[in-house]
């Protein structure tokens, strides 16, 4: 069997931001976007920032959090917001209803943020994406050792957080493809277990170096 | 360049660029602005084009020409778009505005009608669209400026152009409006190896403090922008008289230039010749537009620097004095929010008196100082260099040959 997968192919992207034109000014505007914002946009605000440059570890892990706390100051509604991982939902439309259901469940018990406006509007933005071959491949699972190391951000960003809503079982695609081979169960669910969702994708590919070296050295 | 610049941003992102280019050979790219000297995207023209022709690309740039009613309807343009308020533009400089285009039209007819696609930059030539019905490419509105609250009437005028393009660019979010069609968000940038940033030797710096009679051992101050109201030349004056009650050692240095298509530049260089008064330790400098050197020269000699607009769609010599490790005190508005991180590269204010307070708080607590300084170029090296800027262009042709918001190669 083994001799029959096909090399993984390494893959770069350029992306870029797109604006919707849609934006929030208080919790309640937010509601009533969220309930028919393409999907592509939820996306974005749940992703997007690794592939920004920041000063610092935002509070929040994703875009409406950041926003609720630092523009409404509920920190309260931004936790429940927070603590949400896209990976843990079998669509993007799944995610938007449970957004929606703590949303909605805040502005019933606290009336008077409902209409707190915020100093700058949560504008909604998509991601504008394009993806090209890098000719580099690997041949079989120790030959990340040295591919890793080597990986653009765009390559990481698109083999380990943009397979999530590729693949259909959600799965960054260097776990999907080791699975493939026999005997190597223990590395998969090591790259299963990094969560990418605290981590800048400096990071995260420090990470995923160490656990290819400590599994092969 | 291209060797050059791998040097300073890494192999990985010219790889980009090489591969982004490569599904562009052959396809012709016109740039489309109002002029080749002075201003923002003249510069940021004169930076790209070079790096697109060595990714072997076809790209040319073209003006717009007129006459002063033209260059009178578009600076009111500019000025009503970015919020100045009770004035009307005139139906009579409507119609030069829609003859001028229509005239360039007809001189660049047969290149911006073949072109594969077509970069219209700010508001002068948008009107040039009307006249391409049977156009091959794909156009593209950049909007430089900040249009988040645009006067009504000029907004209206303008939409009816802006709406026939296949696309248009902000700078930043905020900027963009409401139009039908996809709306990218780009931000400008520098480039590291031109005369206005590469690195200079110490007798280039030290040249320009003879020359414009600065006192190297004082703490000197300095803006670098054209003569323009929403750059706040006056209210520069009035922060630096604040400083002088306390720090009476302060020099400030006011430098810029003017651009071909901006007739108020005289009268608001007079108007800040008046507010300086004479001081002595006031340096207003009218610099011609090939100064680069001695901006760059003077943004390396100063010790803060300002850029208190009002209104400013990004502010590149933000960008600049980041790159030169100057900590930069910016107005709260528009691009300048995009670069200056409060007390991180510097200090965004909103008045005479918060720039005052900032920069007398600089210039006393010296590890203050020494922290925001080490933090700029690193920020801009990561965001804001012309590499970015060049490859987030190619991405959109890409996108755009293909109509889809993904692609895969």
């Amino acid at each position: 069997m083994e001799s029959n997968i096909l090399p993984f192919e390494i893959k770069d992207c350029s992306i870029l931001s797109i604006a919707t034109g849609k934006h929030a000014l208080n919790t309640k505007e937010l509601f009533t976007q969220l309930l028919n914002i393409d999907t592509d946009s939820i996306y974005y605000h749940f992703w997007g920032k690794l592939l920004r440059t920041s000063f610092s570890t935002p509070e929040f892990n994703n875009d409406f959090a950041q926003w609720i706390a630092e523009q409404i100051h509920d920190k309260a509604l931004a936790e429940k917001l927070s603590v949400l991982q896209p990976q843990d939902f079998g669509s993007i439309d799944d995610l938007r209803q449970e957004l929606l259901d703590i949303i909605q469940n805040s502005l019933e018990q606290n009336t008077v943020l409902m209409y707190t406006n915020a100093q700058e509007p949560f504008y909604f933005l998509k991601l504008g994406m394009v993806v090209f071959s890098t000719t580099k491949i690997v041949n079989e699972p120790r030959g990340f050792l040295d591919a890793i190391d080597e990986l653009s951000y765009g390559s990481l960003y698109f083999h380990f957080i943009d397979a999530r809503r590729r693949t259909p079982n959600h799965r960054d695609d260097f776990s999907n493809w080791i699975a493939l081979f026999d005997g190597y169960e223990e590395l998969v669910d090591m790259i299963i277990n990094i969560d990418p969702f605290f981590l800048p994708l400096s990071k995260l590919k420090e990470k995923i170096s160490k656990i290819f070296n400590m599994y092969f050295k | 360049m291209l060797s050059e610049l791998e040097s300073i941003v890494g192999i990985s992102e010219i790889d980009h660029l090489v591969k982004l280019s490569r599904f562009l050979q052959g396809k012709k790219i016109v740039h489309i602005n109002s002029t080749k000297i002075g201003g923002g995207v003249a510069e940021l023209l004169t930076n790209i084009l070079p790096l697109k022709h060595e990714l072997g690309l076809d790209a040319t740039w073209e003006i717009v020409v007129g006459q002063s009613d033209f260059y009178k309807c578009t600076k009111m343009f500019h000025n009503l778009l970015q919020g100045v308020k009770n004035q009307i533009v005139p139906d009579t400089l409507l119609k030069v505005y829609e003859q001028t285009n229509e005239e360039n039209a007809q001189r660049l007819y047969d290149l911006l009608n073949e072109a594969d696609f077509v970069f219209i930059h700010d508001p002068q030539p948008a009107a040039l669209i009307k006249f391409f019905p049977n156009r091959k490419g794909k156009w593209i509105w950049r909007c430089h400026i900040d249009i988040s609250r645009p006067n009504r009437q000029v907004w209206k005028f303008l939409k009816q152009f802006v709406i026939h393009y296949d696309a248009s660019i902000f700078s930043l979010v905020d900027f963009a409006r409401s139009l039908p069609n996809p709306q990218y968000i780009i931000a400008p940038s520098i480039n590291p190896l031109s005369d206005k940033n590469k690195d200079l030797n110490k007798e280039d710096i030290e040249k320009v403090y003879t020359e414009f009679n600065i006192d190297p051992s004082r703490p000197v101050l300095l803006q670098v922008s054209r003569f323009d109201r929403f750059k706040d030349p006056i209210g520069v004056i009035s922060a630096y008289k604040l400083v002088k009650k306390s720090i009476p050692s302060i020099q400030l240095i006011l430098a810029g230039g003017s651009a071909d298509d901006d007739p108020e530049g005289s009268i608001v260089l007079e108007e800040t010749l008046t507010a300086a008064n004479s001081d002595k330790d006031i340096h207003v400098l009218s610099l011609p537009p090939d100064a680069n050197i001695t901006i760059n020269a003077l943004q390396r000699a100063a010790d803060i620097v300002i850029q208190k607009s009002t209104k400013e769609g990004f502010g590149l010599t933000v960008t600049e004095s980041l790159w030169k490790s100057k900590p930069v005190i910016g107005g709260n508005t528009g691009g300048i929010r995009l670069q200056v991180i409060d007390n991180y590269n510097g200090f965004l204010v909103n008045t005479p008196e918060g720039a005052a307070l900032r920069i007398k708080q600089l210039l006393s607590d010296d590890d203050l100082f020494k922290r925001l300084k080490r933090k700029g170029r690193e920020f801009v090296k990561d965001n804001f260099l012309i590499t970015r800027h060049v490859r987030e262009y190619l991405t959109l042709l890409v996108i755009l040959e293909q109509s889809r918001a993904t692609v895969v190669l």
